[in-house]
């Protein structure tokens, strides 16, 4: 209860704040990532991926640019699963953030023929 | 989500405002230059070093750290595809990259800097009456193309989670308090708070590119946590560090209660040396005023200096620099034997 208190008495001081200059969604991001890690199950993990639909799908609704590295673990999860509409989302990340593009290459490349030595 | 973002930094952004009357402060140019030379913009963040002995503190810290830096303007490459590479190649531990030269991650990943984390304190400390919560994080960030650091920060969090109560009857407050604590003391979620921490390290870092003040907040200032020209580093580190946490209280106060009960908090923190047990025990004790609700969360520390103002004045220097650490074992140790229940007024003096 009091909680709730400090919370509406912080945001009406925040009111003479400036409004956060990145407008991210990042939805239940850090939950869901949270449980894939402690249970590492298929269920988890699904869920994981509907989060990430879901921060996809708001960001787009909203206008926003999508958070980075979520098109990449998105895609990575599809890959994972054996869904072919993978490729698209690492595209859709190279797009986004033109810095990523060393990264997605090497992800798709352990990807594509995953061995413990490095490229 | 963002709402609450928002009052977490709103909270960080009041801190350090008031902060700046407390302790050493410095602009982020002074204090982190190479930030600057260098721009990063790619970070790959390995996963936290835990020097604690709680077993899922790594877990629960990993899952926090991507959101704010993200919102510092950088672009975070997904610790769930990092982690999974670096145990492909075999690299388990953070420890083993800390001395290692970083050109690889550059090489292979294009990552203009790494992010290494530490976890100094993840724990909760019940005794009964008083519960708290302390969080302490250290995060530094390296160049991978030069080796050099280009930003470290502490970020330190002391919840207060002892629970209160104001039935008036001493008695049932006793009891009822014990219970409310034991409730927050299990309850209590590590998360938000870690979050909270990670709000506050990110504030001080020079921002990155999708930011819209990047490169326009070389003047902003912080709290000097390792100020280079004072006289001991450890103990202005924890002034400063602690400075932190001893006036959030106040700022927390003056949002949540914003009556004369927080005004007298204030001052029973910032006027240390008062001299009766009870008068600052009256002052500090929430359960006297009827106004109490069960506080439980964000206060950070507010626990901390009410123990030590309790007992003898050679305590008080010691209070200023409490908040983070052993207080409420301090606190009780120290007071006069009589009194064997901290956080409750004396009862001869009521």
């Amino acid at each position: 209860m009091s909680r709730f208190l400090i919370a509406l008495l912080v945001t009406t001081i925040l009111s003479s704040c400036a409004a956060p200059p990145i407008s991210y969604y990042f939805g239940n991001y850090s939950k869901s990532s949270y449980r894939t890690h402690k249970d590492n199950t298929p269920a988890s993990i699904a869920k994981h991926r509907e989060t990430l639909e879901k921060i996809i799908a708001e960001s787009r609704e909203k206008g926003l640019r999508v958070p980075p590295g979520i098109y990449c673990e998105y895609a990575y999860l599809l890959t994972k699963a054996g869904d072919p509409t993978a490729d698209s989302y690492f595209a859709l990340e190279e797009a986004t953030y033109p810095e990523s593009e060393k990264f997605v290459s090497f992800v798709r490349a352990q990807l594509a023929s995953p061995d413990k030595t490095t490229p | 989500m963002s709402i609450s973002n928002l009052i977490r930094s709103g909270i960080v952004s009041c801190v350090l405002v008031i902060l700046s009357g407390c302790a050493t402060m410095v602009t982020k140019e002074q204090k982190f230059p190479r930030m600057y030379e260098e721009k990063p913009l790619t970070i790959f963040v390995l996963p936290p070093i835990n020097s604690t002995t709680a077993a899922d503190a790594k877990e629960y810290y990993s899952t926090t750290i991507t959101e704010p830096l993200a919102y510092a303007g950088f672009y975070v490459f997904p610790m769930e595809v990092t982690g999974d590479i670096l145990k492909s190649q075999g690299l388990y531990d953070t420890e083993l990259i800390i001395n290692q030269p970083l050109d690889k991650f550059y090489e292979y990943f294009g990552a203009d800097a790494v992010l290494f984390t530490y976890i100094k304190s993840w724990d909760k400390s019940y005794m009964v009456l008083a519960a708290s919560l302390t969080i302490s994080i250290d995060a530094k960030l390296k160049s991978t193309r030069t080796n050099r650091v280009l930003w470290e920060y502490n970020g330190t969090i002391v919840a207060d989670l002892s629970g209160q109560s104001s039935s008036g009857n001493p008695i049932i407050d006793l009891i009822a308090k014990a219970v409310v604590t034991g409730i927050n003391a299990a309850t209590a979620d590590y998360v938000p708070y870690a979050q909270l921490a990670n709000t506050m390290l990110l504030q001080t870092v020079p921002f990155g590119k999708y930011h819209a003040l990047h490169d326009k907040d070389r003047q902003q200032q912080l709290v000097d946590q390792k100020p280079q020209s004072k006289s001991g580093p450890t103990t202005s580190d924890k002034s400063n560090g602690q400075a932190v946490e001893s006036d959030r209280k106040p700022d927390a106060n003056v949002d949540g209660a914003g009556d004369g009960q927080a005004k007298s908090d204030v001052s029973s923190e910032a006027n240390l040396p008062t001299p009766t047990a009870s008068d600052s025990a009256g002052k500090s004790i929430a359960p006297v005023s009827p106004e109490t609700k069960s506080e439980g969360v964000i206060e950070a520390q507010v626990l901390a200096p009410k123990p030590a103002a309790q007992s003898d004045s050679s305590d008080q220097q010691n209070a200023q620099t409490v908040p983070a650490k052993a207080e409420p074992p301090v606190g009780a140790e120290k007071q006069p034997y009589r009194n064997l229940t901290p956080g409750l007024p004396a009862p001869a003096k009521t």
